[in-house]
């Protein structure tokens, strides 16, 4: 199993392939290309992604002479046909400097992508596809895409379901940082600035329950209705990295799917995601060394149970890991043995 | 069908919450020949646009789905009114789901009609059935809708224009003639979607986001067991909706509703003034009606 991790910066790609990185990921926002499509999304995590296609070169150097490999993000929901060609001329470029795939969320984008057939690029369909059944692998293999990036909550079954009716396609899934409460593959909000509200789903907003017949709700039902809010916003906070904050050594807080390592193993699933994009670098040092931590440990000994006391001890909190609620894969919580 | 002031044809759907109200709404069509009026039909239409079309199962939940005996009862309702045409509606689906939807599928008549908000299972069902008429949801077009986000006429997208024509021809590849969109703010000039394609909009509401978790079909759960995907539920949805505000600086700026485990945002006026504006042009020929049961 290996790690894919992000990088938002040129400065980040030897920390980041130290700490124990096998692929790096990241996009590469033009300030022509953000002048001539305005307020078209250009990318997700729009505010860490590298400024130039010079930069996105040395980057692709770097990891080269590391052996490590790159993938570029062209994962925004939704493209239009100017920006595809824009995007295309992009791929093309990153090919020819040597890069290895692009991670895509748009349709439109990757069958110009598969009509374009670049040398050497693989296409691999990002999260936002949504990608949640064996058919929907195989459109995606019939695009030519080599890797599916698994949406962040399915359940273990479901994956394993799905990998094992689609061989010979690799699968990588999310095991740290960043939840998405909407399926974000179909989530088509924005994240504002923390002035402007922030993520939709973070939002602290006014709201009530109301019967759908028009009658009021019963008065037990109205309480039991607020005790869910309440426990609702917990989860999201918890999700959330508690907060987002992080332990004294610099884990964050966040959900993870580390415990699920054996599952994900024998599911067939080979890639490791780690998501935090936009996170500090210490953030990511943290996460992508935790998880290989994990991965090491799983893959050395093969034991499950022992890899669950590790990974619940991580952060100090393993009362908090034991819930489920920071957890991609919450079953595997519910059944381990100190549950 | 025509139109008092001869706008192209457009033929009027109805997506129903239920199988029950499913089965009602078509009794009813039987017995008088029409459903009630709304405001939006009778906007959109006038007297000549009663549904004809009647849409089943779901968008967002795979638990709203009908069963096979619901099925099997719609269909023979339906097959008694030959001026009626039933659709089956499915969500994003897992691979339970795909077998499932193949089920159900096997009940329709051959040339029947689906409306996929997933690629894979469109292309699983048109597989099973090659003559299958299969129609590419709303939740494939994935234009940023965020209500909280007010559009100008500068940045106003037209939707049916923002179909990209790469995306057109994979439709077109897996056997899809026809998209579903919601309405966005007008703009100038509305667009057809590539390559031939039909156009559905919807009328009631449009869709801001669909999660793996319904957080009310969680309800009777205890707290350990909440928020996971893959939760039972008791279809606590269809009794219980939340409604909310958006505020900036405590000045309202968008509202919205949570049904199940979608979040919408309810059509007004800019949205009717661009359905008018597509019509217009002709490029819109079926508009969908949600039922009070939606998603």
């Amino acid at each position: 199993m290996r790690i894919a991790a992000p990088v938002a910066s040129v400065a980040e790609v030897e920390p980041v392939l130290t700490a124990g990185a096998d692929e790096i990921y990241f996009g590469v926002v033009e300030r022509t290309r953000s002048e001539r499509f305005g307020d078209a999304p250009q990318n997700r995590r729009l505010f860490a992604n590298l400024a130039s296609v010079d930069e996105m070169r040395r980057v692709v150097d770097l990891a080269r002479r590391r052996g490590a490999r790159t993938a570029l993000t062209l994962n925004a929901p939704h493209y239009t046909d100017a920006q595809v060609d824009a995007l295309c001329v992009l791929a093309a470029a990153f090919a020819a400097d040597g890069g290895d795939a692009v991670i895509v969320g748009d349709f439109g984008l990757l069958v110009a992508l598969q009509a374009l057939a670049i040398r050497r690029l693989e296409l691999h369909a990002s999260s936002i596809l949504a990608c949640r059944n064996a058919a929907m692998v195989a459109v995606l293999s019939d695009l030519v895409v080599r890797r599916v990036v698994l949406p962040r909550f399915l359940t273990l079954a479901e994956v394993a379901s799905m990998v094992a009716r689609s061989r010979p396609m690799a699968f990588e899934s999310f095991v740290m940082n960043d939840a998405c409460f909407h399926e974000e593959g179909h989530c088509r909000t924005n994240h504002l600035a923390p002035a402007d509200g922030g993520p939709f789903c973070l939002e602290p907003m006014e709201t009530h329950h109301v019967a759908r017949d028009g009658r009021p709700l019963p008065t037990d039902l109205a309480a039991k209705l607020r005790e869910l809010d309440r426990d609702c916003c917990a989860w999201k906070w918890a999700m959330s990295s508690r907060g987002f904050t992080s332990t004294p050594w610099g884990l964050p807080y966040s959900p993870c799917g580390l415990c699920a390592i054996p599952a994900l193993d024998a599911a067939g699933v080979g890639w490791l995601k780690v998501a935090g994009r936009f996170g500090p670098t210490a953030r990511k040092l943290a996460s992508i060394e935790a998880v290989r931590a994990a991965r090491d440990l799983w893959l050395d000994h093969r034991d499950g149970a022992e890899l669950v006391r590790f990974c619940q001890g991580l952060r100090g909190v393993p009362d908090a890991c034991r819930t489920g609620r920071m957890c991609f894969y919450p079953e595997v919580a519910q059944g381990s043995p100190e549950h | 069908m025509g139109d008092r002031d001869d706008r192209p044809v457009v033929e009027v759907a109805r997506l129903f919450g239920t199988p029950a109200a499913a089965l009602s709404g078509l009794l009813r069509w039987s017995q008088a020949g029409r459903v009630r009026r709304d405001g939006r039909e009778a906007a959109f239409g006038g007297s000549t646009h009663w549904p004809r079309r009647a849409y089943i199962g779901s968008e967002a939940c795979e638990r709203l789905l009908p069963s096979d005996a619901e099925a099997r009862r719609l269909e023979d309702v339906a097959a008694g009114r030959p001026d009626v045409r039933t659709t089956l509606v499915f969500p994003p689906a897992s691979d339970a789901t795909v077998e499932r939807a193949l089920r159900l599928v096997a009940l329709m008549p051959s040339t029947g009609e689906v409306v996929v908000n997933d690629l894979g299972l469109g292309r699983a069902l048109r597989e099973a059935r090659p003559t299958l008429q299969v129609v590419a949801g709303r939740l494939l077009l994935r234009n940023t809708r965020d209500p909280r986000v007010r559009t100008t006429p500068t940045t106003a997208h037209d939707e049916a224009g923002a179909i990209g024509t790469a995306f057109a021809s994979l439709l077109a590849r897996l056997g899809i003639g026809r998209i579903e969109m919601d309405l966005g703010q007008a703009s100038a000039q509305p667009a057809p979607p590539p390559l031939g394609l039909h156009l559905s909009v919807h009328v009631t509401s449009r869709v801001v986001a669909v999660g793996p978790i319904c957080v009310v079909g969680n309800l009777h759960l205890a707290q350990r067991d909440r928020f996971r995907a893959g939760n039972p539920c008791r279809r606590e949805c269809l009794s219980i909706e939340t409604h909310g505000v958006s505020r900036i600086g405590g000045i309202e700026r968008a509202t919205f509703s949570v049904v199940g485990n979608a979040v919408l945002h309810r059509n007004g006026a800019p949205e009717m003034a661009a359905l008018r504006l597509m019509r217009r042009v002709g490029i819109v020929d079926r508009v969908v009606v949600v039922d009070h049961g939606e998603p």
